[in-house]
């Protein structure tokens, strides 16, 4: 038999990954020599035990809370059902595990109550045990260098803005920083399983996730409801006034300070930029708070620069 | 007539770059003579691995050792794939690029494992072709490594010495002498590993490859997970013995070490599973540096029976763990 290379490739690997794609009928035998000590199956089984091995131990690493989750026996079926629903395909194990959290919703039994149940604990946490690969690897702030180098967002870069101009300003994120609303305290059960601790158990709550990186070790921190809104428009490209205008700020605060501008740190400076009230007419949220929550983000190095518009 | 090692630089003795280490080499500095960085670890990441890579790099030479190129598949070659290695090699001043003469997938997947290639004259010319191809897109010689393999195929015609020499000289590429994927071959396909060796055109070897193996009894899979064994270090001395370059003029950069002794190949300790301290990969290397400095007629530090004496333990034992072949690459994050 003298069968051509792309055939007996396609043959080979549909060996090993039982997909189920059309490849020539040839028997293992007509294909596959023994050896002294091993027949052509024994010895093609090989490669058909590696390819699922490896595989899981790849999923197992990156998914394993998760796995404790669910345990060993279970893990593996999910495992093998990822490699059916999305065989790897990148050059790089790092994408293997990108549609996990994909794979488990597709699985989940019917729901039988209103509420988050297991199922969605099991897609939460793989979708943060993603995000959390994902935020390692991304772009972030540590080569960022100095303001000089111009990707470096201070309060000092936004001197000279007039309270128009800062409105109309657009804040861009570094790529390693995802926003995650979660109805399980997942990054808690994580951290335990991390810590070889036992996990807490898993009641639903809210949880607004912040996940990030700074000196090449991803962090992540739960916001508070308003800053999570405001974070989730300016990351959507919103400017920061309207992304202040579509978040319902009034309600989350109780003082207001209709004559405090939002990014003064106290009046005897003058050098930063002034930001109108959110909205006219409307309680502005306590400028205090908000600058705060500003000073927080930019310290934890979300932004890479903020983006000024252009006047003509 | 092909300078020695394509006219590389003979880099002495070197260990694979793993996650586990990075924080020793950093504050220590080890005392190797080199890193090997998987590729695909590092290709599309701009966090710690790709950081620490950088730093290494500042003071170690560096190899890129590929484990996705699959130079024999029948796909179309990935030339995103190239582009982020050529950047990658630039950007750390590969000494070489490796990889491995196998494929890893077709019809647009990858199987992650380095398959192997039917020997004939149809796969060959195949292999020539793409190989002329990546290196022309490179800018610079590919090496490339025999990997393990567990099967042959009843349409191959050539043995596996043949196939790497015809292709080393044709495609006018280096070759990665892999000593334990020759031994572990030569168990699972019948053959004498010395007759592999001796078949290879020695002044196109540019490097070795030690690690360790899982030996079944019946079969032999290359596990990384475990010191060499004493077959394989009487493998690397014949290596090393046919290699080595008698013509010390011909040698470009030695280290710190005596220019005839490390004149030949450069050689590389994987270890993937299992992985111990880093002291425990520097008293292998040593174990390596004694042979060639043996076969240099020089007083060892260790002679080659009080090495085969240490290593014999767990040469046919099954191990207790499933054997998985190499490689299994996944740099898991660091979380505050």
């Amino acid at each position: 038999m003298a069968a051509p290379l792309s055939q007996l490739q396609a043959w080979f690997q549909e060996q090993l990954t039982n997909l189920g794609e059309a490849t020539p009928g040839w028997s293992v035998d007509d294909v596959i020599e023994p050896s002294l000590l091993r027949t052509p199956a024994e010895r093609l089984s090989v490669y058909q035990n590696a390819y699922v091995a490896r595989l899981v131990e790849c999923l197992q690493a990156e998914f394993a809370a998760v796995n404790r989750a669910v345990g060993n026996d279970a893990f593996l079926q999910f495992a093998a059902a990822h490699l059916q629903r999305h065989p790897p395909h990148s050059y790089t194990l790092g994408r293997l595990g990108a549609e996990f959290a994909e794979t488990l919703a597709a699985l989940r039994p019917p729901r039988d109550g209103n509420g988050p149940d297991f199922a969605d604990f099991l897609v939460q946490l793989a979708t943060y045990e993603r995000t959390v690969n994902e935020a390692f690897d991304a772009e972030g702030p540590e080569r960022c260098g100095s303001p000089a180098a111009g990707c470096a967002l201070t309060v000092e870069s936004l001197a000279g803005l007039s309270p128009d101009e800062f409105a109309d300003c657009r804040l861009e994120f570094y790529p390693c920083v995802r926003l995650l609303a979660l109805s399980f305290p997942v990054h808690e059960y994580v951290t335990a399983v991390r810590h070889d601790r036992e996990p807490p158990p898993m009641t639903p709550r809210e949880v607004r996730l912040v996940v990030h990186r700074r000196d090449y070790v991803v962090r992540r921190w739960e916001a508070p409801a308003w800053q999570f809104a405001l974070l989730r428009e300016l990351h959507a490209g919103q400017t920061i006034g309207a992304a202040l205008q579509r978040v319902p700020l009034a309600s989350v605060f109780a003082r207001q300070s209709s004559s405090q501008s939002l990014l003064q740190p106290d009046s005897n400076d003058t050098g930063g930029p002034a930001l109108s009230p959110v909205a006219p007419n409307e309680s502005a949220p306590d400028a205090a708070a908000l600058f705060a929550a500003f000073e927080e983000w930019a310290r934890a190095q979300l932004f890479r620069r903020i983006l000024v518009p252009i006047r003509q | 007539m092909v300078a020695p090692r394509l006219g590389l630089p003979a880099l002495g003795f070197g260990v694979g770059l793993r996650t586990v280490h990075y924080r020793h080499i950093l504050e220590t500095q080890p005392a190797v003579d080199w890193f090997e960085a998987i590729s695909e670890n590092y290709l599309d990441t701009q966090g710690r691995p790709r950081s620490v890579l950088e730093q290494v790099a500042e003071r170690y030479p560096i190899v890129l050792h590929g484990v996705s190129l699959s130079i024999g598949s029948t796909d179309p070659l990935n030339f995103d794939y190239l582009r982020k290695l050529k950047e990658l090699a630039a950007t750390v001043r590969a000494v070489w690029v490796s990889d491995h003469v196998c494929w890893t997938g077709v019809l647009g997947r990858n199987t992650h494992d380095l398959l192997p290639l039917p020997l004939a004259e149809d796969s060959l010319q195949h292999v020539i072709e793409r190989v002329r191809t990546v290196q022309d897109y490179l800018e610079r010689p590919l090496v490339l490594e025999n990997p393990s393999s567990y099967v042959t195929f009843r349409q191959s015609t050539m043995p596996e010495w043949e196939f790497l020499t015809r292709l080393s000289e044709d495609a006018n590429c280096g070759l990665l002498l892999d000593v334990n994927n020759v031994y572990v071959s030569s168990r699972n396909h019948d053959f004498d590993p010395e007759e592999f060796l001796r078949g290879v055109p020695a002044e196109r070897v540019v490097q070795f490859h030690l690690a360790g193996h899982t030996d079944l009894g019946t079969h032999v899979i290359d596990t990384h997970d475990h010191a060499v064994v004493d077959s394989v270090w009487r493998l690397y001395r014949l290596a090393w013995e046919l290699t080595r370059v008698r013509d010390v003029a011909s040698v470009r950069d030695t280290s710190e070490c005596p220019r005839h002794i490390f004149a030949g190949p450069s050689t590389l300790l994987e270890w993937d599973a299992h992985i111990p301290p880093f002291e425990r990969l520097q008293s292998e290397l040593d174990r390596a540096r004694g042979f060639v400095q043996e076969a240099a007629g020089r007083r060892p530090r260790g002679t080659f029976n009080d090495a085969c004496q240490t290593t014999d333990r767990g040469d046919v034992a099954p191990r207790p763990h499933q054997a998985v072949p190499q490689p299994a690459v996944f740099a898991a994050a660091e979380v505050e």
